[in-house]
C-alpha cells in the first residue's frame, strides 16, 4: 500500500476515522432504539441486568491488566485493550490515532476473543452455568454470539445475553478513549 | 473526555431518533446496510494505515502471539467474575 499512497495521506486519515466513526455509531443508535419493547423486555431479568455487564468489565479489565502486565504493556494499554470488550472494530477505530501498533493489537485480541467465545459458551452453559455462559462473547453478546447463547441456554439467559451485550456496546465507546 | 461525550451523544441521539419514530422507514430499511458499509470504508482505511507503517508490518508475529495472551486473559477474567457475582446474587437454581 505505500507504494500506491504517499506518507503525507497519513494524518487524512485521522480526519477520515473520526467522520465514519462518528456516522457508525449514529446508525448504531438507530439500531438500537428500533426495538419497542426493548424496555419491557430488560425488566424482566433482575439484579443480574446489571450485574453481568459489570462483571464482564470488571473481569475483562482485571484480565488485560494482568496479562499485559505480563508482556510489559503499561495499565492504560492494556486497559484499552480490555475496554473492547470483543468488539474489534470499533475498539481498534478509537485507538488508531493513538497508536496505530496499539489499534491492531486491540483488533486481533478482540477477533481471538470473539472465536475464543464461539468455542467456549456451549462449554461454559454446560460445565459452569447459563448465566456465565454470556461472559466470554463481552460486547457481541447481543448479535453475532447471541444465536449461539440462546441454542445453548435458555430464553432467559437469550434476553439476558442481549441486554448485556447492549449495555456493553454503549461502554466500549466510554471506556476505550478514558485509557488513551 | 471530548470523544466519550461526542460517542455517547450519537448513540442516545440516534436511538432517541428512532425510538419515537423520526426516522424515514427507508433509511431504518437500510440501517444494517449502512453501518457495514460503514464499517467496511472504515476497515479499508485502518488497513491502508497499517500497510503505511513498516513498524507493525515487521512485528506482526510479535503482536498476534500478544493479541492471544490479551484475549485468553480477558476471557478467563470475565467468566470468573460474573461466577462470582452469580454465586454471591443468585439464591434460586442456576
Amino acid at each position: 500500500m505505500v507504494f500506491f499512497v504517499p506518507e503525507q495521506y497519513y494524518d487524512v486519515t485521522d480526519v477520515l476515522l473520526m467522520i465514519g466513526l462518528c456516522l457508525l455509531l449514529f446508525f448504531v443508535g438507530i439500531d438500537i432504539g428500533k426495538n419497542k419493547n426493548v424496555f419491557q423486555d430488560i425488566k424482566k431479568t433482575g439484579i443480574l441486568f446489571f450485574l453481568v455487564p459489570i462483571g464482564i468489565v470488571i473481569g475483562s479489565l482485571i484480565g488485560a491488566i494482568v496479562g499485559g502486565y505480563l508482556l510489559g504493556y503499561p495499565i492504560n494499554e492494556s486497559g484499552a485493550i480490555g475496554s473492547g470488550l470483543g468488539w474489534y472494530t470499533l475498539s481498534a477505530i478509537i485507538i488508531a490515532p493513538y497508536s496505530a501498533e496499539l489499534s491492531v493489537l486491540a483488533f486481533l485480541s478482540n477477533v481471538v476473543r470473539e472465536i475464543l467465545a464461539i468455542a467456549l459458551i456451549p462449554l461454559v452453559a454446560k460445565y459452569i452455568g447459563y448465566v456465565q455462559a454470556i461472559a466470554p462473547s463481552g460486547a457481541t453478546a447481543m448479535d453475532t454470539t447471541l444465536p449461539i447463547v440462546s441454542k445453548n441456554t435458555n430464553s432467559e439467559t437469550a434476553i439476558l445475553s442481549f441486554s448485556t451485550g447492549l449495555i456493553l456496546s454503549i461502554l466500549v465507546p466510554i471506556l476505550v478513549p478514558l485509557f488513551i | 473526555m471530548s470523544s466519550v461525550l461526542l460517542y455517547l451523544a450519537l448513540l442516545i441521539v440516534g436511538g432517541f431518533l428512532s425510538y419515537k419514530g423520526f426516522i424515514h422507514k427507508q433509511l431504518m430499511d437500510k440501517i444494517d446496510k449502512l453501518q457495514l458499509a460503514c464499517l467496511f470504508i472504515l476497515l479499508f482505511i485502518m488497513g491502508m494505515r497499517i500497510g503505511m507503517d513498516d513498524k507493525i508490518i515487521s512485528a506482526f508475529a510479535k503482536i498476534g502471539v500478544h493479541a492471544v495472551i490479551f484475549s485468553v486473559f480477558t476471557v478467563a477474567g470475565s467468566i470468573l467474575v460474573v461466577h462470582i457475582f452469580v454465586k454471591i446474587f443468585r439464591r434460586k437454581e442456576a
